[in-house]
């Protein structure tokens, strides 16, 4: 998690309490002591939820029955992890449970129609290893000179929401988010590995994506 | 000596930072004579940058408010 959002140490000279003073405060009955808890987690506990459900506002209804959830479960955190992961992980259960839910609708078209996503575009190569066809465009340093236009944003935008749901995630909660392998792995249930593949055929289909992009300017 | 398909399939791991040494010697060996491989890297590079700086999310302010209002009304009052 983004360690920069943890609660400030106390001996750091900062007079604001710790998260762990503020779990004891709301674990008898403080609610003002669970909404600052809730202040300063949400930004990435809302980003979690966005990454996983796709939408706005399903992200908000994952985010209310976390934190309701949360508020219950106080007094089963230990300590043993850092606030922010314990509270993390209730929100990835809150929204899993969420997806899984949403898969067995029975009028779930899209759903059905998204598979495996195992046709995933990717780079071609020939028997031998050497590229079918060599990539010759580098646009890379282009790309760093458009980040601000708009044409752009809504490219890659597209083309991350064109990912099946299983790459999407682990890309977007990886390269976007910030998280590690790991903490990807344990949010979403996956090995490490299985992470780390889908990440990279992620990768490898929105660059495909992007060269297209580019190749069209 | 690794082929092209091969330098693709460590690119992950090598810029995480977790391929075993032999295997980054031979791909920056790689990368050292194969201007397609060179190219592709820096695609793939790029490509989590442009997603890094167009998708970042920040939590709208009317989401916030709702939140709290939601958990102002749902949790019992304070004791």
């Amino acid at each position: 998690m983004d360690r920069t959002s943890a609660a400030p140490a106390n001996d750091s000279g900062s007079t604001e309490p710790t998260d762990v003073e503020l779990v004891e405060l709301a674990r008898a009955g403080d609610t003002a002591a669970f909404s600052v808890l809730v202040a300063r987690h949400q930004r990435q506990l809302y980003r979690l939820a966005l990454r996983m459900m796709g939408n706005e506002a399903d992200a908000e209804e994952v985010l209310q029955e976390a934190l309701l959830n949360a508020f219950g479960k106080l007094g089963e955190f230990r300590g043993e992890s850092a606030f922010n992961s314990w509270i993390y992980r209730i929100a990835a259960n809150c929204a899993l449970m969420r997806l899984r839910r949403r898969r067995r609708a029975p009028d779930n078209v899209a759903s059905q129609a998204e598979g495996t996503s195992d046709a995933l575009a990717g780079p071609a190569f020939a028997a031998d290893g050497s590229w079918a066809e060599p990539p010759s465009s580098d646009w890379s340093l282009r790309a760093d000179d458009a980040l601000h236009n708009q044409q752009l944003g809504k490219a890659i935008e597209c083309a991350v929401a064109n990912l099946s749901e299983d790459y999407r995630v682990v890309f977007l909660l990886k390269d976007v988010d910030g998280l590690s392998n790991e903490q990807i792995a344990e949010l979403l249930d996956l090995s490490v590995p299985a992470v780390k593949s889908r990440l990279h055929r992620a990768r490898l289909a929105l660059r495909e994506q992007l060269t297209e992009f580019f190749g069209r300017r | 000596m690794i082929y092209c398909q091969e330098c693709v399939d460590l690119l992950a791991d090598y810029l995480e930072g977790t391929l075993p040494p032999s295997q980054r010697e031979q791909l920056e060996e790689h990368l050292s004579y194969c201007p397609p491989c060179v190219t592709f890297v820096r695609t793939y590079k790029a490509t989590t940058r442009v997603a890094r700086e167009s998708l970042v999310a920040e939590i709208p302010d009317e989401v916030s408010a709702r939140l709290h209002d939601f958990l102002r009304k749902s949790l019992p009052s304070s004791r």
